[in-house]
């Protein structure tokens, strides 16, 4: 086709087109990836509130399309949400195309158009695809044609080693489009393919922050909350339940067990120096949260601890807390700083919540002055001598508290 | 449930429910539209004006309806200083005022108001010849709470209006009656000398997010929130008719039964604190003793040494007895109230806890929660001293 004047023609987003990265890898498991995927896509739509859009799945790929046609604006909040998706590397808003190569260039161009209307963009290549083998136009006369069109009615000019905007026209037997949108998603893996984990959540701000990178890697989480009531009120409870709520988004609701902790802790309190407490709690935090991973069919338990944010935080002290259990211990967090994790818990949206004034350790139970060695023989001598030791914890979970948060 | 924290807020009576009722659906209408549905409203509005201009004894255009009392407080400052000065201007105000008042003095300091500030005795009293000393030509305003919400301690009004005045004729002086109207007389015959009060109505059994400013006739006030131009232009936005309604029919009801209520609270009040000297000899009262008129019997805040002030309203709590420590705006801050601190006392002291008792109060129930409080203490006294 020689290069006949085509004028640029806007038309509305009418697809999403969604991209994963590392299902790739998981050989004989990628058609399960796949499938938790486009079931958690869906899911977030209808989270997100809409139920007129359907998720299939194109050439390792997904198209969200609507079943009929929808405002555009419908289009972008979906959008919106599944970017929120684990396991979505990107996604971009695209044009679909009768297989018509003067119509794709006219669209072509048009989509390019809108995506450089900020200015911002200087140069563009067109990436043409063309899968559908009875289309009679190969892939140089489709990048030519389109990028002629492109080029008049845009302005900006061709790279091809280091575009500003890559235009996509893609000619399939199921779906043909153009595109120049694209935006990232959080990556990962979808949150269920690497089974259930137990993340022990606090009132505060790391906790939820190594929930969310666990959920990035594909774990299902469910929560258990040591509830230290009187020494901290309800209000922080709430806070917990709030912070759930939020991770929950990310897989449907969620589970949190709240476990009651004051009386382990007084007893705790009256029998041992206080620079043993914060080894002593854990420990203890630990073995309450193997039995509810137990319960919840998870396979570890995840925390928040940081390797030296604290005084108590050393690697003999993490050492022996997780000696208290068989169950791993995640610690995605653990050689994060503080600021990191503070940049992180802003972007995953749990900030705001986590600092709100409610104190999620009472001061009476946190001593000034941690032991920071506390030695795997030492600490069965110590907590032999806390009263009644087993019989607190079988006390404890006894009276847990389930609390089913739905999305 | 013993609910013993009506100095944070009170539940709206059934009667001034039913009043406002028909004000949401029958007469929804907007009072400051001229039809018979807008003025069937209107006619509510104006009889609630009249009914609390008749019970502070002012004429009906002297009372200006607010979203509270924070915002009347608000008004009563803001819209004597709003408007711009060459001249050096002061403000003087009590160290335990709410901090409706205490943060609209710090934000005034923006306008070039100085901010005095009159220091308490060790019952949290103001001393009425402490705020003369502080008032000089250049001040405009003084405001003094009448009941102190966290302590009940009263404040020598009159005193303080009248040596005000008697040091500069010009000084405005502005009252927060918050705690008090309804359980002590609040009128401006009574107090010759006070040009503003404010006054809320969910502290009076009305309901939440309505207030008003009384405003004696001739004082000269700026609009806070500017707009249509409602209440004289001194507080635009259209009427929040159910809710002023509801004020006024709370305000009728509460005077009404004053003198009795307060009869009552005393008795309520020595009932406690005899109860609570046998179970918990330790403790002491913050404030004046039983005296009369030096503080309100319906607010007992006590000091219980060697406890933790929070986790002991939380086991307070769980054994259904509600209180508060210092006010619920601030009970959140681990820190000491700026009121408890201003009457000398440390976070050393103990745990600060304040009751407050309302017209559904029992000697039963404050019964129930001493016997609450001498049950959970010894756990949280253990725990407290090992802390340490």
């Amino acid at each position: 086709m020689s290069h006949v004047e085509i004028a640029p023609r806007l038309a509305p987003y009418d697809a999403i087109v969604v991209r994963y990265s590392e299902i790739f890898l998981k050989g004989e498991n990628r058609r399960l990836f796949e499938d938790v995927l486009a079931r958690n896509v869906q899911r977030a739509l209808l989270s997100a509130g809409d139920t007129g859009l359907r998720v299939r799945r194109h050439h390792a790929r997904l198209v969200v399309e609507p079943a009929g046609t929808i405002a555009e604006s419908r289009l972008e909040d979906a959008l919106a949400a599944v970017l929120s998706v684990f396991g979505v590397s990107s996604a971009s808003l695209v044009v679909k195309v009768p297989k018509d190569l003067e119509q794709i260039a006219a669209l072509g161009a048009g989509v390019l158009v809108r995506a450089a209307r900020d200015g911002k963009a200087r140069t563009f290549k067109v990436v043409g695809r063309r899968s559908d083998k009875h289309f009679p136009h190969g892939t140089f006369e489709i990048n030519d044609v389109v990028g002629h069109a492109a080029r008049l009615a845009s302005g900006l000019a061709v790279d091809v080693r280091d575009p500003d905007i890559s235009l996509v026209a893609e000619i399939g037997p199921e779906l043909s489009f153009v595109s120049a949108h694209s935006a990232r998603g959080p990556s990962g893996l979808p949150v269920g393919v690497s089974g259930n984990v137990t993340l022990l959540l606090s009132g505060g701000i790391d906790s939820p922050v190594a929930g969310w990178l666990c959920q990035k890697r594909g774990c299902r989480l469910n929560a258990v909350y040591f509830h230290a009531f009187p020494y901290t009120g309800d209000g922080s409870k709430q806070k917990v339940l709030e912070l759930a709520r939020q991770l929950g988004r990310a897989q449907g609701g969620m589970r949190v067990t709240v476990i009651p902790f004051a009386e382990f802790q007084e007893a705790c309190r009256a029998a041992v120096h206080p620079r043993f407490l914060v080894v002593l709690y854990r420990r203890a935090m630990a073995r309450l949260a193997a039995r509810v991973a137990a319960s919840e069919d998870a396979a570890a338990i995840a925390t928040g601890e940081n390797l030296g944010q604290v005084a108590s935080q050393t690697i003999p002290n993490l050492a022996v807390i997780e000696q208290a259990i068989d169950l791993p211990v995640l610690r995605p967090l653990l050689t994060y700083d503080k600021n990191e994790i503070i940049q992180a818990a802003r972007r995953i949206g749990t900030f705001e919540t986590s600092i709100l004034p409610y104190d999620d350790c009472c001061s009476l139970f946190a001593p000034r002055h941690p032991a920071t060695r506390v030695l795997a023989a030492d600490v069965l001598e110590l907590e032999g001598r806390v009263r009644e030791y087993d019989a607190l914890l079988e006390a404890a979970f006894a009276n847990r508290e389930i609390v089913d948060l739905e999305d | 449930m013993t609910y013993l924290d009506h100095a944070a807020t009170t539940p709206v009576r059934p009667e001034v429910l039913a009043a406002m009722l028909p004000y949401f659906t029958e007469h929804f209408g907007n009072p400051s539209s001229v039809h018979r549905v807008g003025l069937a409203a209107a006619e509510g509005v104006s009889k609630a004006r009249r009914t609390l201009g008749d019970l502070v004894g002012l004429p009906p255009s002297a009372v200006v309806f607010t979203a509270g009392g924070t915002e009347a407080d608000v008004l009563a400052l803001r819209g004597i200083f709003s408007r711009g000065s060459a001249r050096p201007r002061s403000l003087v105000v009590s160290a335990v005022e709410h901090p409706a008042v205490l943060e609209s003095a710090r934000a005034l300091e923006a306008l070039g108001v100085e901010t005095r500030i009159a220091g308490v005795d060790r019952d949290g009293r103001v001393d009425p010849q402490a705020v003369t000393e502080l008032i000089d030509t250049t001040t405009a305003l003084v405001s003094v709470m009448h009941v102190n919400n966290e302590t009940g301690a009263v404040q020598p009004i009159e005193d303080i209006a009248r040596h005000a005045k008697g040091k500069n004729g010009r000084v405005l002086v502005h009252v927060d009656a918050v705690q008090s109207f309804g359980r002590y007389p609040v009128t401006f015959t009574r107090w010759k000398d006070v040009d503003l009060v404010s006054i809320a109505g969910h502290k009076i059994y009305g309901p939440k997010g309505v207030g008003a400013l009384f405003v004696r006739p001739g004082t000269h006030l700026d609009p806070l929130v500017t707009g249509g131009g409602q209440e004289a232009g001194l507080r635009s936005g259209t009427h929040n008719v159910p809710g002023i309604v509801g004020l006024a029919e709370a305000a009728r009801l509460l005077c009404a039964t004053a003198d009795e209520d307060l009869a009552r609270y005393e008795e309520l009040a020595r009932h406690f604190l005899e109860g609570l000297a046998r179970r918990v000899p330790d403790a002491a009262l913050n404030g004046a003793p039983g005296d009369r008129g030096k503080r309100a019997p319906w607010i007992v805040n006590v000091r219980i040494p060697g406890a933790p002030s929070e986790p002991l309203l939380h086991a307070l709590e769980e054994a259904g007895v509600m209180a508060s420590a210092g006010s619920a705006c601030h009970a959140k801050d681990a820190s000491l109230s700026h009121v408890l601190a201003a009457m000398g006392l440390t976070s050393a002291s103990g745990a600060c806890l304040r009751f407050s008792f309302g017209r559904s109060t029992t000697m039963e129930e404050l019964d129930t929660a001493l016997d609450a409080l001498a049950a959970v203490l010894p756990r949280l006294r253990a725990a407290s001293a090992r802390a340490s």
